[in-house]
């Protein structure tokens, strides 16, 4: 009996076809370099080892940030080297976060079940993911394994669900008028409709590239038009029950990361440059908005939102893992149309493993905002209202 | 087996020099992404964040590893976040792989392509790291987070199961 030798699977894979990069690789890479280079340096507190004195007198700048991060890990401050930094240890979240109050308003059960409230999915594959909010606070969930949007009222309490036989909602936003928008799997391909109030649904065209989108999204503009847009693509459309409108990206800014918002203008987070751009129509070019800082790399479960006044909500799932220190967290920021900041909250940091993955985020037009968490095959979603107004 | 990857360590600093750089081991970390991704456009998604994440921290780089090393590194990491976010982003992708786009048609690089993409991740990259690559136990240890010592059961589990999964391919061996 011939046995594959170690050897020869090495000579097997050596000899599989590796794709080359597509085109303007490294030329898009080279213009995120620039626009890093450009950027004051952060996270002093990381300097390792031997430079522990010069790391103190270079974070003077950024104490606020060090003294943050000591006190969100229960942790003391640390005198040598970035090994010796403690684990992260749970601990109580403030119910209340800058100039914003916390309160849960939906903790499901994720499972397999389709009994009322249990969310078809597991931590390690979420399949109810994004939230949707309605008029009066109410919340619509998409089960895609179970084929349905739920329903909840602003309390948590399960007001029902809507049937979707064949289709995997995945995303849903609420109209005017009780009425809500959805984006839904229908095999390999993306289908979107409108449900009004009664029951009735109107499919919505999609724009022709939707159905091979990896992670479309669907959000509304001030004049009330469903827009989505895709991940790997330059798609930007404006979508009615009545057919689409595209928007074309610049070239250079391709539609590659997740997270957008819609006021007057198109906004979309550059999770990889570390930014949100914005263009403020369909013939202008991407221009940078807000420049992040680096504390902690952004992860792909980032989202944005805007309210009625035109303010851009930006939802954030951050990491830090160089292999000694590894915790993640959320946090989110209100900007106003000129980018500059207006407020911020940061949800407790904990180790990578145990933190809570954000798989969703929704703003209401007045201001109140919505993160969907999944932890310990729970579905929570948190709403963070602002303590005075807005 | 070749050692391909490891050149000499320059001084890293500027844009150019980062990029130049780069460039030596961006045909590995290609083969990495794209194995792990099984979609050319999520592997250059992943290495374009495994740059931009590497020359951000390229000061943190303290030259205990080999370069090359610490960059498969940030890469593997990166494409477990991407399959554990795939993995939680629904069916949106499950689409068959496009890999097909890429793979010439001959039936055994389809097998193997299909035997390795049939592995978990971890299992494939420490068969592309050391089958393929020449990686050290110690270096695959580095890039997994892992004990070396934990590196050779797993490899072995590894190889078995890329042994089982590649039917046609001993079927054709032993004559059948």
């Amino acid at each position: 009996m011939n046995v594959l030798r170690d050897r020869e699977i090495g000579d097997l894979l050596r000899d599989l076809p590796v794709p080359e990069h597509g085109d303007g690789f490294f030329e898009e890479l080279k213009a995120r370099l620039r626009f890093r280079q450009t950027r004051r340096p952060t996270r002093a507190w990381l300097v390792p080892a031997l430079a522990t004195v010069t790391a103190l007198a270079v974070v003077g700048a950024n104490e606020t940030r060090m003294v943050s991060l000591v006190d969100s890990t229960r942790g003391r401050f640390f005198s040598d080297t970035r090994k010796q930094f403690p684990p992260v240890k749970p601990g109580e979240e403030p119910a209340e976060s800058g100039a914003y109050r916390k309160r849960t308003v939906l903790d499901v059960q994720l499972g397999d079940a389709d009994a009322p409230g249990v969310l078809n999915g597991s931590e390690d594959r979420v399949r109810a993911a994004n939230v949707g909010v309605l008029d009066g606070g109410e919340l619509v969930v998409g089960d895609q394994a179970g084929h349905r949007i739920l329903r909840f009222a602003a309390d948590g309490d399960l007001l029902g669900e809507i049937p979707t036989p064949g289709l995997a909602p995945f995303q849903a936003v609420g109209l005017a008028d009780g009425a809500l928008a959805y984006l839904a799997k229908n095999g390999s391909t993306t289908t979107a409709g409108i449900i009004s109030a009664d029951g009735s649904t109107t499919p919505i065209e999609l724009a022709p590239l939707a159905s091979k989108l990896v992670a479309p999204g669907l959000a509304l503009t001030a004049d009330g038009l469903v827009v989505h847009v895709g991940q790997s693509t330059t798609l930007v459309a404006r979508t009615t029950a009545k057919g689409y409108v595209p928007l074309p990206a610049g070239e250079q800014e391709a539609e590659r990361q997740r997270g957008y918002a819609f006021g007057d203008a198109v906004y979309r987070l550059d999770r990889s440059g570390s930014r949100i751009v914005r263009r403020a129509d369909a013939d202008a070019s991407e221009q940078p908005l807000v420049a992040l800082d680096d504390d902690g790399v952004l992860q792909l479960q980032s989202f944005l939102g805007t309210d009625a006044d035109g303010a851009l909500y930006a939802a954030f799932a951050r990491r830090v893992d160089d292999g000694s220190i590894r915790v993640a967290w959320v946090e989110c920021r209100k900007y106003d149309a000129d980018g500059k900041l207006v407020a911020r909250f940061t949800m407790r940091k904990e180790s990578i493993e145990s933190a809570p993955s954000m798989v969703s985020a929704a703003v209401t037009p007045d201001g109140r905002v919505y993160l969907a968490l999944v932890q310990d095959d729970r579905f929570r979603v948190l709403c963070f209202e602002p303590l005075s107004g807005k | 087996m070749s050692r391909w990857w490891r050149r000499s360590e320059g001084p890293l600093g500027e844009e150019h020099a980062f990029l130049e750089r780069i460039r030596v081991y961006d045909k590995a970390l290609r083969a990495l992404a794209f194995r792990l991704l099984e979609s050319p456009e999520a592997m250059d998604d992943a290495l374009q964040e495994t740059y931009l994440r590497a020359y951000r921290d390229r000061h943190r780089f303290r030259g205990e590893s080999e370069f090359g090393t610490w960059l498969y590194r940030i890469a593997y990491n990166v494409c477990i976040d991407k399959l554990r976010f795939a993995s939680r982003e629904t069916t949106l992708n499950d689409e068959a792989p496009s890999s097909d786009a890429v793979l010439e048609s001959t039936e055994v690089r389809v097998d193997v392509q299909g035997a390795l993409a049939a592995l978990p991740a971890e299992q494939r990259a420490l068969l592309l790291m050391i089958d393929a690559d020449g990686f050290t136990y110690d270096e695959a240890a580095s890039v997994l987070g892992i004990k070396t010592g934990t590196v050779a059961s797993r490899l072995s589990r590894a190889r078995q199961a890329f042994r089982n999964a590649l039917p046609q391919y001993l079927a054709r061996e032993m004559g059948e």
